[in-house]
Parts: structure tokens; C-alpha cells; sequence
């Protein structure tokens, strides 16, 4: 193989096309290929071939405590198992939760220590860099143990920076035992804002002029239009009305998008918020009746046509989805829904289609998902 | 056939390769090149075009390759203007199928075809040719990879030591090549 003979341009072409394991070995070949395979631009490149290949993973992460955990990456087509992957650092507990998956990269946290023991891992290549948060209370008085924490992740292009949003809320004004008219005056002080750079590799707090948000997930990892986006209770002043929370990865500042008014669809319908060909889309479904479980499973599917618009929110979809769901997992790129089913199941079902299949895992139990690409993105540590 | 189609199936492009072979083309294939497309458009090529990075026998498989790939596109685009989806995927497949076979070709052809595919800038096989040879070096190792990139050193050394065994007699000679090979060898870093 006379690689030596050939221009470098061509070489970058050829790496550029090889997988990514080749290449974290390749780094040895000579000093020219490391620095080309080590160079951002290069990885940012074979990542985007990768997609563009469509070569998709799904990653599924067993949420209880094992200390020689692994990682099962699925293909995301066919739902095989294509890989299991070690996870390269220990953690205390092992019990790790994934917050969010992009180009490669996860962010984990520890479930016991939430939002103060972070992870950013590429387990494909065995990196990973510990990014933790100090344990502080939210105001000068509270204690840290009544503190619940939200977390979003979220990649910025423009400035190839990987962010941790980290959403801290002092659990008194949760106490149902306050009145609205105290509800309403949420400052602030009820709040605290974190936001990590990876490229800077430290925090910095994000200032709030006032947060009447009651966040309902726990983490987010959908990213649209540079937005991390949550489900959340807008705290008005009669009601709480459920919306998306925005934060803007950019210029790092809280937005919000309204719902459409999905009241005749039904009631008691729940809401799963993702992306749906590329459109921030909202799915309801009914979660089915462990008594009743052959009752009908109506789903709807609403669609913002045009980011930001709310008036552009479009009933796109009304399925029946057999069988019901009892708690949905994630979006995949093949406009699809993975959920799991009463029966502890894995279930995909392709929206337009309507079909659904059981997918087989090897583990069973309370699972994470989130789709995965293989990448060298973290490979300087 | 439309209009346009006729009218370039009419004219006609010269290439002349480095070696002076002469290939006349049709000019929807020849403009599968960039390079040649532009030169044509910019309208610094006369009856022939000069091609002084390409040998005719690598010059002659590129043609091949483009005239493939044009016919293809061509009766891949009537099948679905007539509605005829089937055969348009019986297309794509005889073209994957052509494409892989293309590709069966010795490392110094292959490498020459790289190369030309660069210099013309033929997407399609430029990817093609890279692609081959990603998929042949993916599963060396480090070493694999780094003691080849010596290898027309150790060809031509291997060459030279064959011919020294072919001559009759004079052990000592051979003895003393053998010795300069060695020390040779050692100093490239194991061979």
C-alpha cells in the first residue's frame, strides 16, 4: 500500500472514509495521519459522512446499578444488536442516567448524585472527561436536599461547543400548600441556572431576571433551531399551563413556545415532545389502563410547521398504536416511535406506515434511550 | 431523446493522453470531468485537449468509467420519465455491479486511477477509487500500514536481490550485496 505516494489531499479523502475504530488506530501510522485524525474539522467531516452513510446507532443503557455496566448499541434500522460497549470510567454508584446523546458524545450523570456528578463520554473511543458541579444549595438558606435539578444537552455548531444546561430549583415553592398569589412571585431566588462549556470547560451562571417555569422531565436532549428544548408549567397567575421551555444555546437565554390546543382530541392525554422529519412535533397518546388494556389507543401527532410559529402547529397524525404505550422513549430518525408497553416491551411503531414490531433485547428492565453515531469527538480528552 | 441530448451526442471531444494516444468522446461524457468542462466552457481547448497527467491505458478505463455512468443516468431518467420505476433500480444495481468490477484492477492501477480521478475531478469515481482503498486498508494494523508505505523501497530491493541469486557463480558477489541489502534494511527499520 504506497499511501506515502499519494497527495495528501487524497489521503485526507481516504481516512475520511474509513470507520471510526480504523482510525483511533491509525493515529500511530505517522505524525501526519494523527494530527489529520485528530484535527476537528476532520472529525467533524467524518461524522457528517458517517450520517449522510446512514450509519445509526441506538443506544440502550439499563438504568439499574451494575458495576460492569455496558452500553448496547442497537442498529437503528433493523434494531439488532451491533455492539456493546464498556463504559471507560467507574462511577461510585454505576447507576448512570443518560441525559442526552449528540455527534458521538453522551452526557451522563450519576442517578444518585443527579446533576452534580456529570459525565461527557464518547464510549466508542473510550474518552471521557468528568464534569462535576459543586453540591450548593439554591438560595443562602436552603438546603441542597430539597433541590430538584433539570438538566438539557445540547451541541452548538457555530462554535463546535458542547453545553450541559443545568436547572436548579428549590423544592419549597413545590409544597402545594402555598398560595397562587405566592406561586406567581417565582423569582429568581427560587432558581439557579448553570450553563457548561465544553470548549471552556467550566460553568457560568446564567442570570434571571425572573423563572416562572415548573419543569416536568428531568433532562432534555432535543435540540431544535440551536434551542434545548423541555416540557415545563408556565406558572400564570390563575393556572399552570404546560408549554415548551427554550433555552438558546448561542446566547444562552431562556424563550418559550406555546402548545397547540389539543383539548378536543381528548382528555387525560399525555404529551412526548420530539422531532418528527426534522420539526419540533408534539405526540399525545393515552397511557393505557394496566385494567383496561384493550381499550383503543388513540395517538395524534401535531407538527410546528414553522419553528416559532405557534399558529403553525398542525394536527399531522391521529393513529390508533397497538399496542398502547405506557411510557414513550424516543423519536428516530426513520419517523419512528420507541416506546415501552405494558408487557415491558420494546415497541417501534413507524408513524406513517402504523406498524409496530416488538423489538428483542437482550436486557430487560427500566431503560434509557437516545439515538448514537459513532465519532471521534473527544478524542483530545 | 431531447434536443439537448442530441445536439451533445453530436459533438464530439478530442483527448490526447500523455503518452499521445488519441480518444475521441462524446461530450456528455467527456464533461463527467470538471476539469474538462471547464476548459471547455472557458473555451481554452481547440480541437484537442491535452491531458499530460494521464496515460492512455488509465486515460481509456476513466472514459469507460464515464461513458457507464452517463448511459446509465440516461435510460435511469427515461425509465422514470416513462413511469418505469423497476427498471430504473435494475439500472442502479448493473452500475454497482459494473462499479465493483471497475475497481478489480492491480494497486498501481488502482492508485493511477486515484489519481486521474483527482486531477480530472470526476466525483463519482474519485469516491469510488478512495472508497476501495478504505475498505482494503480498515482492517490493517498500524504496522501493516506503516511497513507498506516502505514497500516500493522493499519491492525494489527484493527485485534487485532476485537477480543477484539468477547469476551463476560468484558466491562472494552475492555474498557482499546480500550484506549492503541488510545493512540497508536495517537502517528503513525492519523489513
Amino acid at each position: 500500500m504506497m499511501t506515502n505516494d499519494l497527495p495528501f489531499e487524497i489521503i485526507t479523502i481516504i481516512l475520511m472514509m474509513l470507520p471510526t475504530d480504523s482510525l483511533v488506530r491509525f493515529q500511530c501510522v505517522c505524525k501526519a495521519w494523527r494530527d489529520l485524525i485528530r484535527d476537528s474539522t476532520f472529525i467533524n467531516q467524518h461524522l457528517e459522512l458517517r450520517k449522510s452513510k446512514g450509519k445509526g446507532y441506538l443506544l440502550s443503557v439499563l438504568m439499574d446499578y451494575d458495576p460492569d455496566r455496558t452500553f448496547s448499541l442497537l442498529c437503528d434500522k433493523t434494531f439488532e444488536e451491533a455492539l456493546e460497549i464498556h463504559i471507560p470510567f467507574q462511577s461510585a454508584e454505576m447507576s448512570l442516567i443518560v441525559i442526552g446523546s449528540c455527534n458521538g458524545l453522551l452526557c451522563l450523570s450519576d442517578t444518585q448524585r443527579y446533576g452534580t456528578a456529570l459525565y461527557l463520554c464518547n464510549p466508542y473511543i473510550r474518552r471521557y472527561r468528568i464534569i462535576n458541579h459543586p453540591i450548593t444549595g439554591v438560595g443562602e438558606s436552603s438546603d441542597p436536599k430539597n433541590d430538584s435539578i433539570v438538566l438539557g444537552f445540547g451541541y452548538y455548531d457555530k462554535t463546535d461547543d458542547y453545553k450541559i444546561v443545568r436547572v436548579v430549583a428549590s423544592d419549597d415553592e413545590h409544597d402545594d400548600d402555598l398560595d397562587l398569589s405566592s406561586k406567581h412571585c417565582k423569582t429568581a431566588e427560587h432558581t439557579k441556572v448553570d450553563v457548561y462549556s465544553s470548549i471552556a470547560n467550566s460553568w457560568k451562571n446564567v442570570v434571571l431576571e425572573s423563572f416562572p417555569w415548573s419543569l416536568f422531565d428531568v433532562r432534555s436532549e432535543l435540540v431544535v433551531c440551536d434551542s434545548i428544548h423541555w416540557k415545563a408549567f408556565y406558572r400564570d397567575t390563575n393556572e399552570d399551563v404546560l408549554a415548551i421551555l427554550t433555552f438558546h444555546l448561542g446566547n444562552e437565554t431562556f424563550g418559550h413556545i406555546g402548545l397547540p390546543n389539543y383539548e378536543e382530541d381528548g382528555e387525560d392525554l399525555m404529551e412526548f415532545v420530539g422531532l418528527y422529519k426534522g420539526k419540533l412535533s408534539l405526540f399525545l397518546f393515552h397511557q393505557v389502563d394496566p385494567q383496561h388494556p384493550w381499550q383503543d389507543h388513540f395517538c395524534y401527532l401535531w407538527v410546528m410547521m414553522e419553528y416559532g410559529v405557534e399558529s403553525s402547529w398542525t394536527k399531522t397524525l391521529n393513529i390508533t398504536v397497538d399496542p398502547g404505550i405506557v411510557r414513550p422513549l424516543v423519536f428516530t430518525r426513520y419517523d419512528e416511535i420507541i416506546f415501552a408497553d405494558s408487557e415491558q416491551d420494546l415497541v417501534v411503531c413507524h408513524f406513517d406506515s402504523n406498524t409496530a414490531k416488538i423489538i428483542r433485547l437482550a436486557e430487560r428492565g427500566y431503560l434509557n434511550f437516545t439515538s448514537y453515531m459513532d465519532s471521534l469527538v473527544l478524542l483530545e480528552g | 431523446m431531447s434536443s439537448s441530448a442530441a445536439e451533445n451526442a453530436s459533438k464530439k471531444i478530442t483527448l490526447r493522453s500523455s503518452d499521445g494516444e488519441v480518444f475521441e468522446v462524446e461530450e456528455a461524457v467527456a464533461i463527467e470531468s470538471q476539469t474538462i468542462k471547464h476548459m471547455i466552457e472557458d473555451d481554452c481547448a481547440d480541437n484537442v485537449i491535452p491531458l499530460p497527467n494521464v496515460t492512455g491505458k488509465i486515460l481509456s478505463k476513466v472514459i469507460e468509467y464515464c461513458k457507464r455512468h452517463v448511459d446509465a443516468a440516461a435510460s435511469a431518467s427515461a425509465a422514470k420519465a416513462d413511469d418505469k420505476l423497476a427498471s430504473a433500480s435494475v439500472t442502479d444495481d448493473d452500475l454497482k455491479a459494473f462499479d465493483a468490477d471497475f475497481v478489480k484492477v492491480d494497486q498501481a492501477t488502482l492508485f493511477d486511477l486515484i489519481l486521474a480521478a483527482n486531477y480530472l475531478n470526476i466525483k463519482g469515481l474519485l469516491d469510488l477509487t478512495c472508497q476501495t482503498v478504505a475498505d482494503m486498508i480498515k482492517g490493517k494494523t498500524p504496522e501493516e500500514i506503516e511497513r507498506h508505505s516502505t514497500s516500493r523501497m522493499t519491492s525494489l530491493l527484493k527485485r534487485k536481490r532476485k537477480s543477484e541469486e539468477r547469476t551463476n557463480g560468484l558466491l562472494s558477489r552475492t555474498a557482499t550485496k546480500i550484506m549492503k541489502f541488510s545493512v540497508l534494511s536495517s537502517s528503513i527499520g525492519g523489513i
